[in-house]
Order: C-alpha cells, then structure tokens, then sequence
C-alpha cells in the first residue's frame, strides 16, 4: 500500500466522520422542532455547508485511493521498454554458444 | 483525417483504467446518495443534485487521474465525462432513500 493511498484513506474517513456529524446534526435539529412543535421548513446554513464540504473532502481522498491511470497507446507503452526487455524471447535465444565447450572443463 | 499511424491500445491498460474510474463514480454515487438523503432533497432535486455531483467527479478524474490529458487514457473524447454515470445513479437512489428514510421520516 503506497503512502498515497494512506494519506487518501485517511481523507476520506475524515469526510465520512464529516457526513456523519453532518446527518446527527441533522436528526437533532428536527427533534428539536418537534419538541418546540414548528414545522420543517429548511435546514441551517451550517449544516448543509457541512454536507457539501463532506461532499467534496470524500471525492479528493477516493481519487487518491482509487491508483493512477495506465496509458492505453501501445506506442507510449513501448517508449518504456529497452530493447533488451524486447528481445528476450525463444526466437533470439542461442543455445549454440561458448557455454558448452566451457561447462565441460 | 490524418493517416501517419494506426492506433494500437493495450486492452489491460484499457480494462484498468475503466475499473478505477467505475470504482471513484460508484463511491461517489454512495457518499452523494447519503448527503441526499441528510440534506432532504425529494424529486427532482434529487436527480438535480446526482448531475451536479457527477459533473464533480468527472472534474475531480480529469484532473487529478488523467492530468488533463484524458485522451492519453480513454478511447472515446467524452468516456471521462459519460462513463458508469447512469450505472451508478441506481446505488445513488438506494443509499438517497435510505438516508432520508432514517433522517427525516423515522424517529
């Protein structure tokens, strides 16, 4: 596990304890309507601000969590190879070489 | 039309790339579903919101994943934007109901 991920996991929690103090609050405000017996009519301010922020923090740290993309074009991903790593394969292995003549000395 | 190269893709590369971004929209459509739900959101609203946070994310991965350059990593021009947004509107609508039934309507 990189430290990106880490450092994206522990984004994430924080926008998930976000949510959840957001939905608490939210449960709270309206008992506390009820009890004074008035109607819902809108949330406070903060609390909605508080929501959308969670929003917010929680795509940040899943974009971290979720790992880089990988090019799709063959042509980028060859860029990278040496041509040794290209070559090894069974049409350019020699196996009539200097090793058998050495090997039984 | 340009006729220099064929394109050549690695499928992997292409398989990847898909599962990490369905894997950002799926989490998303989840924390969204749940902020619905506290917020109170009902109809339309609701579907209102789901858009505007799917446009979110979608800048969140063409930013931060693709660098800005997202036809280095997808095969179509609009898969950045478009991709697993209406498979993820469905776990959206399930955790917008379920928030909303345990905030709002149940004490």
């Amino acid at each position: 596990m990189s430290s990106t991920t880490t450092v994206g996991r522990i984004i994430c929690f924080i926008g998930f304890i976000f949510l959840a103090h957001a939905s608490y609050s939210t449960y709270e405000h309206l008992s506390y309507l009820k009890a004074v017996e008035r109607v819902e009519r809108e949330l406070p301010l903060d609390i909605k601000l508080e929501t959308l922020s969670s929003v917010a923090i929680f795509s940040l740290g899943v974009a971290l969590v979720a790992g880089s993309l990988k090019e799709i074009y063959v042509k980028s991903e060859m860029a990278k190879k040496t041509i040794d790593l290209v070559d090894t394969r069974p049409s350019f292995i020699i196996f009539n070489h200097r090793g058998r003549v050495v090997k039984k000395q | 039309m340009s006729t220099s190269t064929a394109e050549l893709y690695v499928p992997d590369h292409i398989v990847h790339n898909t599962k990490t971004i369905t894997f950002i929209r799926s989490s998303m459509s989840v924390i969204a579903g749940s902020a619905a739900g506290i917020l109170g959101l009902t109809g339309y609203t609701g579907f209102i919101f789901y858009g505007v946070v799917s446009l979110f994310t979608s800048f969140i991965i063409w930013a931060m994943k693709t660098k800005g350059q997202p036809g280095k990593y997808f095969k179509g021009k609009t898969d950045v934007w478009i991709d697993g947004v209406f498979g993820s509107l469905f776990s959206y609508v399930l955790f917008w109901t379920l928030l909303y039934g345990t905030v709002h309507v149940y004490d």
